[in-house]
């Protein structure tokens, strides 16, 4: 199963590699990890989506905290929190098929930020399960580029 | 001032008695201020050795032990031993030059990415980029290696900062700078306590694990002590836990694990219940713990949340210091009736002590256990370090230890080469005790250049070298379980060690025959300064009682009934 967790940490270099080597020395694989600033500069907001067994994430937690840079760690999953995750997507568009597109597009409040003669590019952040949505409609006209940034997240 | 003396004026504010290291290029203005500020520096004959001195003084004493190297080569050769003080709780910091910091990452001569290296095994590395963060990463480094479970610590200095100016009044306690991490409050000792007295209360064979943890805690083996004779609970103890509890300790049980003795694990697999304090249920102590667990409660205290739920499942888990649990522990009343249960179980436990024993043959060739037993008799308040292998097991099994942090073995890591800079460490820590080291023929030539360390030095550490002409504990296994296929373990052509200790201008004796033992160990101790005892035994001597590795504690190996 998927857990997402999420660190609050020191903004010193090479933290980065602390947390992630935590988990590779563990055998876990990072399915995603967004690293953001946060109102205090000295404070990284990690984001980190793993894929582990219940029994696991709390030893995972617990490891994690113990790393000196890291000030707070935990489940986000324990928490009412809210979700976001950025995407740029860029979509095969000729221009018969734009006005159909850009009609798609409005219905998941995608936003045009390039406009081409083969192709458009939309950006959209909203909660994981909307983007995958939205990448499978327009998987019909072929997706010729897709990124994610992984999901933020934030207690309410 | 410079870079460097800020170092050492730091080790000096901190009260660092000695500080074990080796020079080289990048750390010459390190080397300069050591000489100006006249640091009590010990020069160890390899950076290994620096290391493994500085767990020893950190081992024996509970203060930082601290070691000095260069960039590179130097700051590689300390991996081994900050692995060691990782996995064993030992709280020593490693100061490394770094080259300058305009050529980091351009594979200057003698240049190793030593934080990236170390970062696994260290508490927590540093690198100084700029002199202004120099005396608080210092600090930090310094609060860090002792702070909760202490561990190692590496600051990486790059030789520009050692040369940097600073200013001669600096202050050298700044306010901390560094985080308050936000403390988690899950598995206090005061939420658990009811839970605890509660499951104590329905147990009928319930039984104490005191680790490690236990003697790095200031007075909690005595409240394990306490706490066990108030209620005549049995308590085995961990390698890591020897010398916690005294061995006349009616309660103590000795040692568990897969040498541990019979009667101990035969407890361990008989309790229903199991307090585990400052233990983590390593391998080597529970064998499969996922079988052990089934139909048993364990309570699980531990300084570190990590250790929650790591290597074992339990029924309650306690965050607190060994000590502060153990006076917790002190304030559940049990009835009269369950005290007597207890009692009765205990009694039981101890009977086995006397029925069940492992014999070993005192014919034929020495055996290296009468040489451990003759040792035991002659100094038995000695401080006893180890190195790794099947001596490490005999001196485990066959040398009561009286004091607590004095028995100096490499537990987690198992470090052959551990011993003899660890003997130099513990008895600087610790002048004017009695130091034993047992060391094997495989051990020693590890790290055999020490004796020159050994020889400037003269502290008063007796190397007892159990020579059994092969890795020991290799065959073993290779005889038990790959059907006596003996792959490359045979030693039968190791160099002349009388010859050597002469040539390092050591002290040294042969010893070979079982009659007169006592005597010539006795005078032996008498002599004031380092001796080495070459001892010759038999070379096909098994350490029994063995738990096979992945079996639990009734599936002993080598028990006379």
């Amino acid at each position: 199963m998927i857990h997402v967790l999420v660190a609050k940490v020191a903004s010193k270099t090479g933290v980065l590699s602390r947390v992630a080597g935590h988990f590779t020395r563990r055998g876990y694989n990072i399915q995603n990890i967004a690293a953001c600033e946060t109102h205090d500069p000295e404070v990284v907001h990690l984001t980190i989506s793993i894929e582990a067994d219940e029994r696991d994430v709390e030893l995972v937690v617990n490891q994690l905290s113990r790393l000196s840079d890291v000030i707070d760690a935990h489940d986000a999953s324990r928490f009412q929190a809210v979700e976001r995750q950025f995407m740029l997507i860029k979509v095969a568009c000729n221009p018969t098929q734009r006005q159909e597109i850009l009609k798609i597009a409005d219905t998941f409040d995608c936003k045009v930020v390039s406009f081409g003669n083969e192709n458009v590019i939309f950006e959209l952040a909203d909660v994981a399960s909307k983007l995958t949505a939205a990448e499978k409609a327009f998987e019909y006209y072929g997706i010729l580029e897709m990124i994610k940034t992984g999901s933020i997240i934030m207690e309410n | 001032m410079n870079g460097a003396d800020v170092v050492v004026k730091f080790m000096k504010n901190k009260d660092v008695e000695y500080v074990f290291g080796y020079p080289g290029g990048p750390v010459l203005h390190l080397y300069d201020a050591v000489y100006r500020h006249d640091l009590n520096h010990i020069l160890t004959r390899h950076e290994q050795g620096a290391v493994h001195a500085a767990e020893g003084y950190a081992k024996a004493t509970g203060k930082t032990g601290v070691c000095f190297a260069t960039s590179g080569p130097g700051a590689t050769n300390l991996v081994t031993g900050l692995a060691d003080a990782m996995l064993d709780s030992v709280p020593v910091m490693a100061v490394t030059g770094q080259v300058a910091t305009a050529f980091i990452g351009h594979d200057a001569f003698q240049e190793a990415d030593i934080l990236g290296i170390t970062m696994p095994i260290t508490k927590n590395n540093y690198l100084v980029r700029k002199k202004e963060m120099l005396l608080e990463i210092l600090n930090d480094a310094w609060d860090t290696a002792i702070e909760g479970r202490p561990g190692p610590v590496l600051v990486d200095i790059p030789k520009d900062v050692l040369m940097a100016h600073f200013d001669d009044d600096m202050d050298f306690n700044p306010p901390k700078k560094h985080f308050e991490k936000v403390k988690s409050t899950k598995y206090d000792i005061a939420d658990q306590l009811s839970a605890i007295s509660e499951a104590l209360r329905t147990a009928h064979r319930p039984m104490i694990l005191a680790g490690g943890g236990v003697t790095l805690s200031k007075g909690a083996g005595q409240l394990v002590s306490d706490f066990a004779k108030k209620t005549g609970i049995p308590v085995g103890i961990t390698l890591m836990g020897k010398g916690a509890l005294v061995p006349g300790d009616a309660a103590s049980l000795g040692m568990c694990g897969m040498h541990g003795s019979a009667f101990a694990n035969m407890a361990l697999s008989k309790c229903d219940l199991l307090i585990a304090v400052g233990s983590r249920f390593s391998d080597r102590t529970i064998g499969n713990a996922r079988s052990y667990a089934k139909g048993r409660f364990i309570i699980h205290a531990d300084i570190d949340a990590a250790e929650i739920s790591k290597n074992m499942e339990v029924n309650i888990p306690v965050v607190a210091d060994a000590a502060e649990f153990m006076k917790a522990m002190q304030t559940i009343n049990f009835e009269e009736k369950k005290i007597e249960e207890w009692n009765a179980w205990n009694e039981e436990v101890q009977v086995a002590k006397h029925g069940i024993n492992v014999s070993f043959q005192t014919s034929g060739p020495l055996k290296p256990q009468e040489i451990i037993q003759a040792v035991a008799r002659a100094v038995p308040d000695a401080i006893v370090v180890t190195d790794v292998g099947q001596h490490q097991m005999f001196a485990a099994q066959h040398f009561p230890i009286c004091k607590n942090r004095s028995f100096i073995t490499s537990g987690g890591l198992g470090t052959m080469g551990f011993g003899l800079p660890a003997s130099i460490g513990t008895a600087l820590g610790r002048p004017g005790e009695d130091v034993i080291l047992f060391t094997g023929d495989g051990s020693i030539q590890m790290n055999i250049q020490e004796l020159a360390t050994l020889r400037r030095l003269s502290p008063n550490v007796k190397v007892f070298l159990i020579d059994n002409g092969c890795l020991g504990m290799v065959r073993q296994w290779q005889q038990q379980f790959y059907e006596s296929r003996y792959s490359q373990i045979n030693l039968d052509d190791n160099p002349d060690f009388m010859g050597i200790a002469k040539a390092y201008g050591l002290l040294a004796f042969d010893i070979t025959e079982r009659e007169g033992l006592d005597e010539k160990i006795r005078e032996i101790i008498d002599i004031s300064g380092p001796v080495i005892i070459h001892c010759k035994v038999a070379e096909m001597e098994n350490v029994y009682p063995l738990i096979p590795p992945g079996k639990g504690p009734s599936d002993m190996v080598g028990v006379k009934e």
